[in-house]
């Protein structure tokens, strides 16, 4: 066939696939958000969002009118995980974060160790056959303040008026070291997130598990469900990780190196699993490993330190 | 195509700013592969969030990558189409109800042939025909599929011969 005559006919041909309708500029930018939501809420297992984890978390009494000097600290490593299906966003505390830069890339490992203080720990070879993007992100600190006028309005709103709330907690500062946290980004959303444990400081004499019962009252937890978790907390403290009621997951107890580890599994509107997470942790290093493929997740995880 | 600019890429803004500047060319480019409008702005907006996600892809490649990326998307969505219902029609002799008069016209048309042909070929000869149709001049077609630009032209004639051979074979005429 003669070249242009070629060049026609095909044109003709693809011609016809020319779309008859026009994207929709509006409704793809809130497809956009909606999916940089759901990746938001991803990071929840370590990143941003242990912000809001940590407040029932981390619990450093600084009453305000003593230095801080003056206190008696007890010190935790929290390398235990514990999901909870609440919203801890919604707790009444007035919390400031700081960091010293959410998100930064690190050219390579060397880089990403310099910036976080640990040299992050890859997969076994073989398991994922491209080198990733490293991002490093925090240390975050997070400071909070109790105002016993927050607390009560909140405890009234969800109901719960048989709780006192000691007048001696106003003004009180929570806080807590969060980080930094490395971040791997690998080809299809693989994702693995790193960090040490959290660090715990609580005050001697501020009375943990009361707070911690009157804390989840306040989100309108029930009376002996906030008892029993504010017990089983204070008795061993632990990263809580919260999933709003509302949020599609499947969560499973699973067994990796011999110790428990966490599998949740977002599900979208037809039930198909979008993302499946394995949180799991050492005495030295809380793992998240992410992909759209629970085996494959599930592997990854295994093939951490 | 815009000229390829610097971008503040860390940032939802600069995210913002390039999917304002070519979500509705890469869904078009995305919509000649996939026929269901729906599906094809969802993986449009998926390769933006590709390209948020890979910091490697931003910087001045950014336009390249993204619709490279939305070539790669495209034809992987038809080819998972192709193999579903090829599995379909293998369980068809189970399937009691009769083929709907708009599945008999799908299959018929133009548009269905054009796309078989093209998930026939290979991933390169393919992307170079869509954009190629798609008016992308040589030098975008080059930027976009990572390709040297003195040789695009000769490509693109290769990937024409390519479809037109595949589509004789298949379908018999020049219609």
């Amino acid at each position: 066939m003669e070249r242009n005559h070629e060049a026609q006919w095909v044109a003709e041909r693809l011609a016809t696939l020319e779309p008859n309708w026009s994207p929709n500029l509006a409704s793809g930018r809130a497809l956009l958000a909606c999916q940089l939501e759901k990746r938001h809420r991803s990071l929840t297992w370590i990143a941003v969002a242990t912000a809001t984890a940590a407040v029932c978390v981390v619990l450093v009494a600084l009453p305000a009118n003593r230095a801080l000097a003056q206190q008696l600290w007890y010190r935790f490593i929290l390398n235990r995980v514990q999901v909870v299906r609440l919203d801890l966003s919604k707790l009444p505390l007035r919390m400031q974060v700081t960091t010293s830069g959410l998100e930064q890339h690190a050219r390579d490992m060397d880089e990403a160790e310099r910036r976080a203080g640990f040299r992050p720990d890859l997969p076994t070879p073989g398991v994922l056959r491209t080198n990733p993007s490293i991002t490093i992100t925090g240390p975050i600190s997070v400071e909070q303040t109790i105002h016993v006028r927050d607390l009560e309005s909140a405890l009234v709103k969800v109901g719960a008026s048989d709780v006192q709330v000691p007048a001696e907690w106003e003004g009180v500062q929570l806080s807590t070291q969060i980080g930094p946290m490395v971040e791997l980004n690998y080809p299809d959303r693989v994702r693995i997130l790193q960090a040490r444990p959290m660090k715990l400081s609580i005050a001697s004499g501020f009375p943990l598990e009361h707070f911690t019962e009157v804390a989840f009252r306040s989100i309108g937890v029930s009376s002996w469900e906030a008892r029993a978790m504010a017990q089983q907390f204070a008795g061993s403290p632990s990263w809580l990780v919260d999933l709003p009621p509302g949020a599609v997951v499947n969560i499973q107890e699973v067994s990796l190196h011999a110790r428990p580890a966490m599998l949740i599994e977002e599900v979208d509107d037809r039930g198909a699993v979008e993302r499946a997470t394995v949180v799991r942790s050492t005495s030295e290093r809380m793992y998240s490993a992410s992909s759209g493929d629970r085996e494959l997740s599930m592997k990854i995880a295994d093939a951490l330190p | 195509m815009a000229e390829p600019r610097e971008m503040e890429v860390s940032n939802s803004e600069g995210l913002d700013a390039i999917f304002r500047a070519h979500y509705e060319r890469i869904a078009r480019v995305i919509g000649r592969v996939i026929h269901d409008q729906a599906r094809a702005e969802e993986l449009a907006v998926e390769v933006f969030l590709k390209w948020w996600r890979n910091p490697q892809a931003h910087g001045e490649h950014a336009e390249g990558w993204l619709y490279r990326t939305a070539v790669r998307e495209a034809l992987d969505e038809l080819r998972r189409q192709t193999r579903r219902s090829r599995f379909e029609r293998l369980f068809s002799f189970v399937r009691a109800s009769p083929k709907t008069p708009e599945h008999l016209y799908a299959v018929n048309a133009e548009q269905y042939k054009v796309r078989s042909v093209l998930g026939a070929l290979s991933r390169r000869h393919a992307g170079l025909l869509l954009l190629w149709s798609q008016g992308f001049s040589y030098q975008e077609i080059a930027v976009s599929l990572a390709v040297n630009p003195d040789y695009v032209g000769s490509l693109v004639e290769r990937a024409q011969e390519a479809f037109r051979k595949e589509y004789l074979k298949r379908y018999g005429k020049e219609s």
